[in-house]
């Protein structure tokens, strides 16, 4: 086995030279890696993979491929890897020819793997897998990219890309289920199905000159979706239903931007920026519910109907988006360490609105009839924007340096919508909203280098947006029971951090770096007919610990600690239960010289949280519990100069609370690689 | 479900005299050295001056960059540069660029680990962006070189969200009928390192919806949001979950982004 790899890894290297012109100079680099690797589970898949994103039934092929072939004036890069298991796959080309030109191609595929669970009920065990397959989407990119760029000419740059997303992963939007004692939960997993394209052409031209850098280009892109959302609603029930939601979106995206930057002189320098945006969106979809599995075909008498079953088809309809942004800045230098950056920034933005769609709903009764209104909605928004920021830079004091940024925004718009019954005329919905948003952001950083090897950075910043909400016109006044969103006339943002960082080399062979950050966010909501009152606050503390010691050049020992604690607090704890996201990291690595051609590499981390409660006699437990670790080992084996070997061996455990224990697993991973530089 | 080995006295004497023989073998035999990653062996530190050689279009606008206010005069700082990310540069300058002879912080986010220390703790939770695999790296987010290090939002061209948009399309909108969250940013609701919570929230429970739509209690037990109490409602599950405002991002056909 090991025999062929080298064959064709020697093969490999072997067409590279023969494809090289005997009279030039040529040298060429290179590696190429083979690699495999399976596991033994005893537990989730879908967990296990969604964590490690390798394919538990075994991957293996070409893991790197990487070749550089330089001719004179002239660089060829081939790029490439082929893991099957995995389906992770990439191409890429790229020549160049110094001063002139290059053309830049490639394919490029990976896959993210998804845990799709739903909800868990421990008073009862209640625990619904409706999903059977495991869950994962393919991402891909191909392109072209040609780029002309001669000396001391602008440079022109085309590009074509194709971006692709397809299959399926899980949501949080569950189903509901009346086979708790608890009583109606919604615990069931919920899938999409996702198919994605996007494609864009862009053309830029740059020039970098010994003053005046500019760039413009022109961008056009258009994407389809074609995406269904799959719920199952109160399933092994006599209400057993499949609701499918699509969305088939479509649009088409223009953009064209310029930017130019020039040095006046030593102390000035300043850049000029703006963008201007067009987007065109077609919409398309539905929400159906049907009897007889996913993405059914619209009836009005499907078998297991309930009432309240409410849906769309038919929709159509269209957005239009222009957006204008332009940005200047400054960098102005009045005396040896100090740097001073003004800039300001202005936005403008119009989005129009339409949709047209045929509304259905089940009644009640033992008839359930289905009742079926067209309704139309749109929207137009207005909004401008000014923002400022100024920041100063000093480093006079040696050792030092302090820098302080203020930044302000103002912004002003009109949102209106409206909701109209077509077949009564009747208008559900009609709000003129008047926006009005400031901002206000102070920054204070400063780093000491205290000593050679002893540095102290520090950073406080206070942050304040406040939003206001005046609503001119609104066919639902305070008292009435759908007035989404126009209850809220005012929401303050305010958010003040501090984190101080230190890193320390107390010896030549030993660095300790420690972090902590600490961070108060608080909303402070104003709602029609009543006064001002905070609406939530989060707190979260974050310390983190690292140190790295080399005992001697055969071992090294990295470490790292994070503790975390992350709380969010409501008016509302009565009811439901304040969010907790606090938890633990560690990780520990090593190196270790073993014999003149082998390395032992140790790896260790475990991450865990315990904020689990058991919740369910009020609503769906959410909060997190679980601790998972890994453990790995390997023996790098250096062959010779060129050729190394990576044996691995590593061990996995997730143990998760919130799903009952349903996502645990044990995993036993093996892993080869054998790797050739060239 | 099974554990981790019990820290008895019999795995003990195994592990201790496996690993001091292992370290005997290391010590007395063996005269090789190893590097801890990420570093490029027996390369020496060569000043950022010399990278401007060949990178002059990097340096020259680093000026403006988020990571130049580490630049500083003295004797203490003279270390800071180029090299502090990207490791000696010696072996780089020496063989004109060869592969493999400077670390690349695309290929490996313990470089920016070393000062971000919190980051690798976020990335390592069960719900985050995977970064340390080859499918994303800290600079499709972040631009170590010039202006801001958030690409998207602040002064710049491009707003916060449109980073976010590279990828999940489907959430760009816009939408008939909005949802104003989405105008302040992703990041409103969503961690975009990692987070404990699935799909990175911020919140896995109805606390995420509210931090921002919550009424002063009228009477106790009530939980008023938009006239209707919901007080019934949040048993079933969270706001979006439980099959009442599905259309968090935006809806085409609702205003209450029911679906």
């Amino acid at each position: 086995m090991n025999s062929f790899l080298i064959r064709i890894m020697r093969a490999t290297t072997l067409v590279a030279i023969v494809a090289c012109p005997l009279t030039a100079q040529v040298y060429i680099s290179g590696t190429v890696s083979a690699a495999a690797g399976g596991t033994l589970l005893d537990g989730n898949r879908a967990a296990f993979q969604s964590h490690t994103m390798h394919q538990k039934d075994g991957f293996g092929g070409l893991e790197e491929l990487m070749l550089v072939r330089e001719v004179d004036d002239t660089i060829l890069t081939v790029k490439g890897r082929a893991m099957v298991g995995d389906e992770n796959y990439g191409l890429r080309l790229k020549f160049e020819k110094f001063d002139a030109y290059y053309i830049d191609a490639g394919y490029s595929q990976f896959r993210t793997f998804y845990d799709a669970d739903g909800g868990y009920i421990p008073t009862d065990g209640r625990w619904l897998p409706v999903i059977s397959d495991v869950t994962a989407t393919d991402r891909a990119k191909l392109w072209l990219e040609f780029g002309y760029t001669p000396e001391d000419q602008p440079h022109w740059v085309f590009r074509y890309e194709r971006d692709t997303r397809n299959g399926t992963k899980g949501s949080t939007h569950w189903g509901d289920s009346n086979l708790s004692t608890a009583g109606s939960r919604y615990i069931v997993p919920t899938f999409y199905d996702l198919d994605e394209t996007r494609d864009t052409v862009t053309l830029d031209v740059s020039d970098d000159g010994e003053k005046t850098d500019w760039k413009a280009g022109v961008r056009y892109q258009t994407t389809d979706l074609n995406n269904l959302k799959n719920t199952r609603r109160r399933p092994f029930e006599s209400a057993d239903r499949y609701l499918t939601t699509s969305d088939e979106t479509s649009n088409d995206l223009f953009a064209t931007h310029g930017y130019v930057q020039q040095t006046l002189n030593e102390q000035l320098k300043f850049s000029v920026g703006a963008i201007y945006t067009k987007l065109d969106t077609q919409l398309d979809g539905t929400r159906i519910f049907g009897s007889n599995g996913y993405d059914p075909i619209f009836t009005a008498d499907y078998a297991t109907r309930q009432q309240r079953d409410e849906g769309y088809y038919n929709l159509s309809g269209e957005n239009q988006l222009k957006q204008t942004v332009a940005n200047l800045n400054l960098v102005y230098t009045p005396a040896p360490g100090w740097k001073i950056i003004p800039t300001v920034r202005f936005e403008d933005l119009r989005v129009d609105s339409m949709s047209e769609f045929i509304e259905t709903a089940v009644g009640g009764g033992s008839a359930r009839p289905m009742a079926l209104e067209e309704f139309g909605g749109d929207s137009s928004k207005d909004w401008q924007e000014v923002s400022g920021r100024i920041e100063a830079r000093y480093t006079g004091i040696p050792n030092w340096t302090h820098n302080l940024r203020a930044e302000w925004l103002t912004g002003d718009g009109e949102l209106m919508e409206e909701l109209i019954d077509r077949h009564t005329a009747h208008i559900d919905i009609d709000r003129d909203t008047s926006l009005e948003r400031s901002t206000q952001q102070y920054t204070y950083t400063a780093n000491w280098y205290a000593k050679p090897g002893l540095t102290f950075a520090t950073q406080a910043y206070y942050r304040l947006r406040i939003n206001d909400f005046a609503n001119l016109r609104d066919s639902t006044p305070a008292g009435t029971s759908d007035r989404y969103p126009a209850y809220i006339i005012g929401q303050d943002f305010e958010t003040t951090d501090f984190n101080v960082r230190m890193t320390w080399r107390p010896r030549t062979n030993v660095t300790l770096i420690t972090r902590y950050d600490i961070q108060d966010n608080s909303v402070v909501t104003t709602e029609a007919g009543f006064t001002k009152a905070k609406s939530s606050e989060l707190i979260s503390r974050v310390f983190s610990q690292s140190f790295t010691w080399l005992p001697t050049p055969r071992y090294y020992i990295m470490g790292s600690v994070n503790a975390v604690t992350d709380k969010l607090s409501t008016p509302a704890a009565v009811l439901v239960l304040d969010g907790d996201n606090s938890y633990t990291y560690a990780s520990l690595t090593g190196g270790m010289v073993v014999s003149e051609k082998s390395d032992l590499l140790l790896d260790f981390t475990r991450s865990s949280a315990h904020n689990y409660v058991d919740s369910s006699a009020l609503t769906v437990p959410y909060l997190s519990g679980f601790d998972q670790s890994r453990v790995a080992l390997t023996w790098k084996y250096n062959a010779t100069e060129n050729l190394v070997y990576h044996f691995r061996y590593s061990y996995a455990e997730n143990n998760d609370e919130l799903v009952g224990g349903f996502s645990d697993y044990q995993a036993h991973t093996f892993y080869a690689k054998v790797q050739h530089k060239f | 479900m099974k554990t981790w080995a019990r820290w008895n006295k019999t795995n003990l004497l195994f592990g201790a005299v496996a690993g001091w023989s292992l370290v005997f073998v290391s010590c007395v035999m063996v005269q090789r050295t190893i590097i801890m990653p990420p570093a490029v062996m027996g390369a020496q530190f060569v000043g950022s001056q010399t990278c401007v050689e060949c990178h002059d279009q990097i340096s020259s606008s680093f000026h403006d960059a988020t990571h130049a206010r580490l630049m500083a005069d003295g004797d203490n700082a003279k270390d800071i540069g180029c090299e502090s990310c990207h490791g000696p540069g010696s072996l780089h300058n020496q063989s004109g660029g060869e592969l493999g002879t400077i670390v690349n912080p695309r290929g490996n986010p313990e470089t920016c680990f070393q000062c971000h220390l919190d980051k690798r703790g976020e990335f390592a939770l069960p719900h985050a962006h995977p970064v340390g695999t080859d499918q994303l790296a800290c600079t499709d987010c972040h631009d170590s070189h010039s202006g801001d290090a958030t690409l998207g939002g602040g002064m710049q061209l491009a707003g916060a969200n449109d980073t976010c948009f590279k990828c999940h399309e489907a959430q760009r909108g816009p939408f008939v009928f909005e949802h104003e969250a989405a105008r302040e940013s992703c990041t409103i609701c969503h961690s975009p390192h990692g987070s404990v919570n699935d799909k990175m929230l911020k919140a896995r429970n109805q606390t995420l919806c509210l931090q921002c739509h919550f009424q002063e209690q009228t009477s106790t037990g009530d939980l008023l949001i938009g006239g209707r109490n919901h007080n019934s409602f949040v048993t079933r599950g969270t706001c979006w979950t439980a099959g009442c405002h599905e259309a968090i991002h935006g809806s085409h056909v609702n205003s209450s982004l029911r679906f």
